[in-house]
């Protein structure tokens, strides 16, 4: 479980979030919506302890996040940023390997444990017939999958992603959730996503959250979140909101 | 699996090559030896003993030190063009050097000259302002960190010109001569003073060898994977610049042996540090052996600068890299 308290957040002068109150609990599947520079990214980050808060604004389960050693924190939380590039060129394997690190002993040979973890995670992906390839040399679809399968050897309960499909092709988009979806109902993953993406997300979240110049302004199921009048008066744009009857979920269409 | 058993034929490949330059190349110089003389005759056993297996030794260190920060640098700048000399430690240590062979003092601390002694301490005081400018609450940023080497480069460049303007024609000299880098040791205290410094250095990194893996994709990503980021800068940092800055009051900044040894073993072993960090260091001791032999061959009874050498040979090489890297994208 997550729990910010009352947060403000500062880069030097320019205020990024102002009194962010949020619990997440395990188990859910949050999607965080809003414009560009609503603070998303930072919240997220702020929760992995990435960037840093002083007082005890931010407990995971029950425990300030900055009383954590960064091992025990990956084996809680996984994390995937915007965008993730190796000047050098590592092999999907390696860098799946790279998410057992806060398990690792000594000088950090893998064990038993370890590979068949990895198997799994690399199976679950669809990455596991090009172990050997160089990750630099992949698709941005593959290249999502190889980190999200480093993200998941970690074992993590909670998965922060930020904007996980933004490079991908539908077909890849839908997988991505998806799979995200099928690991949340049988791990009892607690997934929290940061997207532009409002349709997917409102098909597979059963949260939303909706920021804008680092406040939350709504906070609920995608129904409640997604009201005609918030969304053109936040995004400044015209929108045309409508029920999907393939999927009986919300969708939303802007127009000049 | 597969992987596995070619990285151990590498491996034995490179310490069998290493081997072989220990031994073979003491043999070779202005007054070739082979093993029948070394049993008869005394001279031969004193050039041996005393003057090239020292040498010897000690270029090897050197060139390992050179190729294992290479490395090093390499991933904690994420940058594959870094060098150990890219925060500007060998600026300050020529600063130093020159500054005592203008100052002309004879003074000698340990066995060491006091060019060694201006060296250390140049190169140690340029870490420290360096270090100090770019560290940050939440770590070192490599950006601010190369700008900062840049220009405090630039500005010892600055100091050591106006020093040379200042200095005779058999201190220009001497200076000259320094700054192409040289192994002329024919003690044994070199390399024993060298060698725990290694041995420390490869140990730390070695044990941190993931970690390195992991920062290469930037501190966001390895802090999220369980790296303690900005220990790990901290220590890797700071131990690594300590172990140049003797390198370089030694044997002067000899030039391309890391940049160009780390790229190579990457392009033969991978990017894995666990690999990359025993290969580098290895091959680069037996390469800058190999330079320096044919240094001390090439115009025998006379010497080239161990640096030209590695310049001629690495320059060239680095060239063709990136044409290889250019037609690959």
């Amino acid at each position: 479980m997550i729990e910010i308290r009352n947060l403000d957040f500062f880069y030097g002068e320019n205020q990024i979030l102002s009194e962010i109150d949020l619990i997440i609990s395990d188990g859910e599947f949050v999607a965080i919506i809003g414009p560009n520079g609503a603070g998303k990214s930072t919240l997220l980050k702020i929760m992995d302890g990435i960037v840093h808060v002083s007082g005890n604004r931010v407990i995971l389960d029950a425990k300030p996040v900055h009383s954590y050693h960064r091992k025990q924190m990956a084996k809680l939380i996984g994390y995937l940023p915007q965008e993730t590039e190796f000047p050098f060129s590592f092999t999907v394997e390696e860098v799946v390997y790279m998410g057992r690190f806060p398990y690792l002993q000594g000088i950090g040979y893998p064990g038993a444990e370890d590979k068949k973890v990895v198997q799994e995670a690399m199976q679950l992906m669809d990455i596991a017939n090009f172990t050997h390839r160089k990750f630099n040399e992949l698709s941005g679809g593959e290249k999502q999958r190889v980190l999200i399968a480093s993200a998941l050897a970690q074992q993590p309960k909670i998965i922060l992603l930020d904007e996980p499909t933004s490079a991908l092709d539908m077909h890849h988009q839908i997988e991505i959730y998806h799979i995200l979806r099928e690991h949340q109902k049988l791990n009892k993953l607690t997934i929290v996503v940061v997207t532009h993406d409002i349709n997917l997300a409102a098909q597979f979240c059963n949260r939303m959250i909706l920021m804008n110049m680092g406040r939350i302004v709504n906070d609920g199921i995608p129904d409640e979140v997604l009201k005609f009048h918030t969304i053109q008066e936040i995004f400044g744009v015209k929108v045309y909101i409508d029920i999907n009857p393939m999927t009986n979920t919300l969708y939303i269409l802007p127009y000049e | 699996m597969k992987q596995k058993i070619t990285f151990r034929i590498i491996l034995l490949l490179l310490i069998a090559f290493t081997l072989l330059s220990l031994f073979l190349t003491p043999l070779i110089g202005s007054t070739s030896l082979n093993f029948v003389e070394l049993f008869q005759s005394s001279s031969a056993r004193i050039i041996l003993l005393d003057i090239r297996l020292p040498r010897i030794m000690f270029t090897f260190l050197v060139g390992f030190s050179l190729a294992l920060v290479g490395a090093i640098f390499q991933a904690l700048l994420r940058n594959d063009l870094a060098t150990p000399y890219t925060l500007g430690v060998s600026s300050g240590g020529a600063l130093g050097a020159v500054i005592a062979i203008k100052s002309g003092l004879s003074l000698s601390i340990l066995g060491f000259s006091n060019t060694v002694i201006f060296s250390m301490l140049g190169s140690v005081l340029t870490v420290s302002i360096i270090y100090f400018i770019a560290r940050t609450r939440s770590g070192i940023a490599p950006v601010t960190l190369i700008l900062t080497g840049v220009t405090i480069s630039l500005l010892f460049s600055s100091f050591i010109l106006f020093i040379h303007y200042l200095a005779d024609f058999t201190e220009t000299y001497r200076m000259i001569r320094w700054l192409m880098g040289g192994l002329q040791v024919t003690r044994w205290h070199y390399s024993l003073s060298l060698f725990p410094f290694c041995v420390l250095a490869f140990a730390y990194f070695y044990s941190q060898a993931g970690a390195l893996n992991i920062i290469t994709a930037g501190h966001e990503t390895a802090l999220s994977k369980g790296v303690d980021v900005f220990r790990l800068q901290k220590y890797a940092f700071f131990g690594s610049s300590i172990l140049i800055g003797i390198v370089v009051s030694f044997a002067g900044p000899i030039g391309f042996i890391g940049l160009i040894v780390p790229h190579l073993m990457r392009l033969v072993v991978g990017p894995d540090h666990k690999k990359l960090l025993i290969s580098a260091p290895l091959f680069g001791g037996a390469f800058l052996v190999w330079c320096d032999t044919l240094a001390r061959t090439i115009i025998a009874p006379a010497e080239l600068p161990v640096g030209v050498i590695t310049a001629m040979l690495g320059g060239p090489f680095f060239i063709w890299l990136l044409i290889k890297r250019q037609v690959k994208h």
